[in-house]
């Protein structure tokens, strides 16, 4: 495992300060910004590392603050990449809001990488904290993001999958187009 | 809607999104500052391609889901249940609607207009708190079940591969859409 401490709590100060700034909390957030990390310890990884593996009870979601996450699954016994985080990205979501989830897929450290785990007793203790609530309205944001680019090209394939008849792919344009 | 109800109806959208912690009361009052109205079956709450005016809860009845199809085309693509919280990604990212939705059933809905919506996105209250909850529950949910089909799609398309340097789940997507095209 990667040192923790120093660097790591130093790079995710700096870029939880632009996060407010991003979100119009402001400036003089020091304060606010120290009880977050209190409450979320920034981490480092090195490259290769895993952080959780597929299957896993997932707590908490990825906020990657530098480097690049990778989500892979297993599939026939071969590992498959599904996905890739990069700085101001989250990975795993479904740690927070969902109970008794489990890891859909091993998230490897793709490069030298900080991150911070959110878990959903954050949002429960500090909710009226500003830098907090950038981070949420960054994470609703970064997934909403994802949500459309994703809505995006499962609607083109529906539209030339089967023209016409029922697909396969209805069901994704539903929970896809249905959050509209 | 009497205010028994709305607490009624806040209770059950918390569970629904596995939100123990919400309070029931902060959300009713939610849903009070929203106009809960009746609708009707055949009623129209918005159309694929328009403008985000509100994000709505549908508290009881039922919703249909279409979408345009190749040939501009409304075709269903199933239905809404509640409790749901529907248009809450267009009011968020601004963006216009995706889908179409038609009452199916008499329901109650009530609509939170988008300026409402987000300005209390961006307030430190217990409000605007519960808001930002049931709107990340619910993408996290919808990305969450999206994985799952998209595994299944994995399993049905081994041979599919990834392009150098690009995003591999939206390469999975664009070797399904080359599939569907062949």
């Amino acid at each position: 495992m990667a040192p923790q401490g120093g660097e790591a709590d130093a790079t995710a100060r700096e870029y939880l300060k632009e996060l407010c700034r991003k979100y119009g909390a402001g400036e003089g957030m020091d304060a606010y910004i120290e009880e977050l990390l209190s409450l979320v310890k920034p981490r480092r990884a090195e490259a290769g590392e895993v952080l959780t593996r597929e299957g896993d009870a997932a707590e908490g979601a990825f906020l990657v603050v530098a480097g690049r996450l990778r989500a892979s699954v297993q599939v026939d016994k071969q590992d498959r990449i599904v996905n890739e985080a990069l700085e101001g990205e989250i990975i795993g979501e479904a740690g927070i809001f969902m109970t008794g989830a489990r890891r859909s897929a091993t998230l490897t450290a793709a490069a030298p990488t900080t991150y911070l785990v959110l878990g959903r007793e954050l949002f429960r203790a500090s909710a009226t904290n500003p830098a907090v609530i950038a981070t949420e309205q960054h994470l609703l944001r970064t997934l909403v993001r994802r949500i459309a680019n994703t809505d995006s090209l499962v609607t083109r394939a529906w539209r030339e999958a089967a023209p016409g008849g029922r697909s396969a792919l209805d069901g994704l344009s539903l929970l896809l187009g249905g959050g509209a | 809607v009497s205010p028994a109800e709305l607490e009624r109806h806040a209770e059950r959208l918390l569970a629904a999104h596995a939100l123990p912690a919400g309070d029931a009361r902060t959300v009713a009052a939610l849903l009070g500052r929203s106009a809960a109205r009746r609708q009707n079956t055949g009623d129209v709450l918005f159309r694929e391609g328009d403008s985000a005016q509100d994000l709505l809860f549908l508290l009881e009845g039922r919703a249909r889901v279409l979408k345009r199809d190749h040939a501009g085309r409304d075709r269903e693509i199933g239905s809404w249940y509640p409790p749901a919280v529907l248009g809450g990604l267009a009011v968020v990212d601004g963006a216009p609607r995706s889908a179409t939705c038609v009452i199916a059933a008499p329901s109650v809905v009530a609509a939170l207009d988008s300026e409402t919506a987000r300005r209390l996105l961006g307030e430190a209250s217990a409000e605007g708190a519960h808001l930002r909850w049931l709107l990340l529950a619910t993408a996290a949910e919808t990305l969450a079940d999206t994985t799952l089909h998209l595994r299944e799609a994995l399993a049905a398309a081994p041979q599919v591969g990834t392009s150098e340097g690009g995003k591999p789940e939206l390469d999975i997507l664009h070797a399904l859409i080359e599939r569907a095209q062949t």
